[in-house]
């Protein structure tokens, strides 16, 4: 099995992106050259888009963190209200296709803008529009490690700091700062890498501000420059695995510190903080529903912002390439990926952790296993379009086909779904194997009558998790899919660029509707699962 | 019945076990103790068959089951953790290892009548989560039991219980392996434990079996100063044999002790349990001069931590407690010549 998981890693993954390498350092005459980064690196605007990249990460780390470390305290350690509200509200980005806030920002502040008249003069294109859509995009993500950091708060050092007389704001910085400080660094690495390797912002909002990722789009899909495209993927690959290795060793320093004596923590009540809190929060959260707002809005009425009568013209969605039924592919293709990618990512975190033969290859998949995190889609996408198109590929036959997309996909999102699996499964008595070996039954049976039933709600949220993000991404499949199989996401972006602004926005609201709904559903499943493993009611004990 | 030789195991540098010799009788309670990390669980896995031996060979009834299956050796296991199956009910766990073949009814049957033997019926329809530990306890062996084993293999049962709980438990698991008469190996740290329910102990250290015998001959004939320190309390002091049948302890003077077997001038370890020290009636001039240092009030004894000697030896001494002296004036003690023993120095 962990043979089986060690072929296929290397044929989904090591295989495509040693292309991708390769064909970044190949001649024409076959042998090794570095010409094309020369080219690259000397080309002004292209060298250009190699800093602002740069600076644009290092902007979205800056911006991003002191708003989510704002809504994650609110949420971890304050009594305010609605937390519930907020914290769902604070996670709905991640619903959406990434294009969508930044289109948001087009019809607020754009050269047709809502809102335009208020900038005096300047319109949101460029640096500024790309960040902004960027910390949008990146905030869930940065709070979801950031509350992690921030509840794994142990109440005794409060405690004791209060007892020393230390005041709040003392305790803040030499309590509550530094323990969060892991989660913090690997919040900023995750904002980063999310940042620089984003397709859709640059190509709504972008304007003239180039960056990477736009840079491979338009070597790839404009000028067919496959090479160009390699070594731009290259450049954008380098930082990215950097930051997600430096990420997880963050991870682990931040795990390391919940000790297991730590007691909870509560916070005291205090009418002057959680109202502070309460209006950043509260804040906050209504950007994000107003931008959200804003693109329905847009899909409902007759011409933003000229004609703002309701109408329904927009979702004629029949009149566009792909339409109505690029909503059904994706679906189509999140649901297979969702099921697909949580019984792979669950059997293969089974064999590397619980099984005991073959030790030396089941090492080697649970390393092979982090690498997909530390890939841009792009890369991804690219390394994929370049391995399998070569017709001498005995996988060829997968090129254009539904079950690439579907492979591509799972690859992409695989280092959650399997971490997340590992630790469902660490939760697991080390002794069920041996314990059922004794009573003549195999590894597989534990697996199936044991593992798989104690571990099923986490394999819903690994669903979950998998389905909204193949229903959202664009970077991964942008270069993979067929041209009679259109999606979604890719669709919202060419009606955007096209300048059919009312069905792009009504396209994207379906693709967050469509998660929306998902996900309350599979909440629901995983609670109703979760509550069939707690102990059965008993009528009368003794 | 099993019988086990020469048995070893290596983790890759790391020796666990180093040659054991192990006689296990049919239908005997058997315990295996000793130090934490001396390979008493890696022991009772290799007998189970899931951790191959790198050496040695495991027979049972004379017949070589090395190289068989866990299942394919009729070996029943209840682990230190239990290991029960925590989405399954208490029927369903017991039913685990039931053949499939047979038929629900039969299988129905055979949990009931499990559960009745170990005490919880009514029972079935729990999960573990929802029973005290002793309780899960007694599942764990239900399920061990359910294939019937002609062998029984317990890793640390008690040891996750409540030091009351334990000794109550103790007790049952003895009686319910009499009435079955299965033929059980028990791992335990705890002496105490073992000498209160074994036929048969062995003391393991550092992967070797130590001494092997029935608990009364382990706790009054010990055969080395590692398994008398580790079997009940012993005081062990450093003594020289100056003569057939006299030995010279460091600060407490010539004493006549059975030296057969040590040559004249070797060094020993000198030992005698701290129940048979006497205290010589007031009045007498027999033994050595002693003082309490301090006192220890156990219920049916006092345990005395005396200094004796010129060389202010410290021993410990149980008196029972009617006997107890009443001050912490000087006294004399008696170490009868019959209950001193010697060790070998290691
Ligand atoms: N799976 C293993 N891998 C490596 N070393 C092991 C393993 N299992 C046990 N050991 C080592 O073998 C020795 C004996 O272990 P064990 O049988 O568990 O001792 P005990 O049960 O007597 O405490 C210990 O030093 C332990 O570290
Ligand atoms: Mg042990």
């Amino acid at each position: 099995m962990a043979l089986l998981y060690c072929a296929c890693a290397v044929i989904a993954l090591i295989a495509p992106l040693g292309v991708l390498a390769w064909r970044s350092v190949s001649g024409p005459d076959g042998g090794i050259t570095l010409a094309y980064y020369g080219r690259y690196l000397s080309s002004p605007s292209l060298r250009r888009s190699l800093i602002d990249t740069g600076v644009l990460g290092g902007l979205a780390i800056v911006s991003t963190l002191p708003l989510a470390f704002l809504f994650a305290y609110g949420l971890e350690r304050s009594n305010i209200r609605l937390k519930g509200a907020l914290a769902a509200i604070g996670t709905l980005p991640l619903l959406a296709p990434s294009l969508l806030p930044a289109m948001a920002l087009v019809y607020l502040f754009g050269r047709q803008g809502l809102l335009t008249p208020w900038l005096h003069g300047h319109v949101i294109y460029g640096a500024g529009g790309v960040l902004l859509a960027e910390v949008v995009g990146a905030f869930p993500h940065a709070v979801i490690l950031l509350r992690t950091a921030l509840s794994a708060a142990d109440g005794r050092l409060y405690e004791q700091a209060q007892m020393l007389g230390a005041s709040p704001w003392r305790i803040f910085w030499t309590v509550t700062f530094p323990a969060a400080r892991y989660g913090l660094v690997s919040a900023a690495m995750v904002v980063f890498t999310l940042a620089i390797t984003d397709i859709g912002a640059p190509v709504v909002i972008g304007g003239d501000f180039n960056v990477l990722a736009l840079d491979v789009y338009k070597q790839v899909l404009g000028q067919q420059n496959f090479e160009m495209g390699a070594v731009v993927a290259m450049l954008l690959l380098a930082p990215s695995a950097l930051f997600m290795g430096l990420e997880r060793m963050a991870m682990r320093r931040q795990s390391a510190m919940i000790s297991a004596r730590s007691t909870g923590f509560v916070a005291s009540p205090s009418r002057l903080r959680d109202g502070g809190l309460w209006l950043g929060c509260g804040a906050i959260a209504l950007a994000i529903v107003g931008l959200l707002a804003v693109c329905q809005m847009v899909a409902l009425v007759k011409m933003w912002p000229y004609d703002l009568s309701p109408s329904a013209t927009s979702y004629d969605l029949g009149r566009y390439d792909g339409g109505w039924i690029s909503i059904l592919n994706s679906v189509e293709l999140a649901l297979a990926v969702a099921v697909v990618g949580a019984a792979v990512a669950f059997a293969g975190a089974y064999v590397t952790q619980r099984t005991r033969g073959t030790p030396a290859l089941r090492h080697a998949f649970s390393l092979m296993a982090l690498l997909p995190a530390a890939a841009p889609g792009l890369a991804l996408g690219l390394a994929y379009a370049l391995f399998f198109d070569d017709p001498a590929n005995p996988f060829h036959f997968l090129y254009g086909g539904f079950a690439i997309l579907v492979i591509a996909t799972v690859t992409h999102f695989y280092t959650v779904a399997h971490l997340t699996s590992m630790s469902a499964l660490k939760a697991l008595d080390p002794e069920m194997e041996p314990a059922a070996a004794m009573l003549g039954r195999g590894p597989a049976t534990v697996f199936w009558r044991i593992a798989t039933p104690i571990c099923a709600p986490a394999l819903v949220e690994i669903a979950l998790y998998l389905f909204v993000n193949a229903m959202t991404t664009v970077s991964v499949v942008v270069f993979l899919y067929p041209a009679d199989f259109k999606l979604a996401s890719v669709a919202v972006l060419n009606m955007d660029d096209a300048g059919d602004m009312g069905p792009a926005a009504a396209m994207g609201m379906l693709i967050f509707y469509v998660n929306l709904a998902v996900r309350i559903a599979g909440q629901w499943g995983a609670g109703v699962l979760r509550r069939r493993l707690a102990p059965i009611p008993q009528a009368s004990r003794g | 019945m099993l019988s086990v030789q020469g048995l070893s195991k290596r983790f890759g540098a790391a020796v666990a076990l180093d040659g054991v010799d192990l006689e296990i009788e049919r239908g005997a309670f058997t315990c295996l103790i000793g130090p934490s990390g001396c390979g008493k669980t890696t022991c009772l896995r290799v007998l189970a068959g899931l951790e191959p031996a790198t050496s040695g060979v495991v027979l049972s009834e004379g017949r070589d089951i090395t190289g068989l299956s866990a299942a394919a050796r009729g070996v029943g296991m209840v682990f230190q953790s239990y290991a029960l199956f925590p989405n399954m009910t208490v029927s369903q766990n017991i039913a685990f290892g039931l053949s499939r073949k047979t038929s629900p009814l039969v299988r129905q049957r055979r949990v009931d009548e499990l559960l009745q033997m170990v005490g919880l019926p009514g029972f079935g329809a729990r999960r573990p989560v929802q029973l005290s530990g002793g309780q899960q306890q007694r599942v764990a062996i239900a399920r061990a039991l359910a294939p019937e084993p002609r062998v029984l293999l317990l890793d640390e049962p008690l040891s996750a219980l409540d030091p009351q709980v334990r000794e109550r438990l103790r007790g049952e698991l003895k009686d319910l392996q009499r009435r079955l008469g299965v033929t059980t190996v028990m791992v335990t740290h705890d002496q105490a434990e073992a000498l209160a329910i074994a036929d048969h102990i062995a003391v393991m250290r550092a992967g070797r079996v130590e001494q092997s015998g029935a608990p009364q001959d382990i706790y009054d004939a010990p055969t080395s100063a590692f398994v008398a320190g580790f079997v009940g309390a012993m005081n062990l002091l450093p003594a020289r044999v100056s003569a057939a049948g006299v030995v010279e302890a460091a600060g407490l003077g010539s004493m006549a002790a059975a030296t057969a077997g040590f040559a004249i001038g070797e060094a020993v370890q000198l030992g005698i349990r701290p129940e048979a020290i006497v205290l010589a009636p007031p009045g007498m001039a027999d033994g050595v001069g002693a003082r309490i240092h301090r006192r220890e009030f156990l219920g049916a004894v006092v345990r005395l931590d005396v200094l004796a000697g010129v060389g202010a030896v410290p021993l410990l001494v149980d008196v029972p407690a009617h006997c107890a002296p009443l001050s912490d004036d000087a006294l004399r003690l008696v170490l009868p010549p019959q209950r001193l023993r010697l060790f070998a120095v290691d």
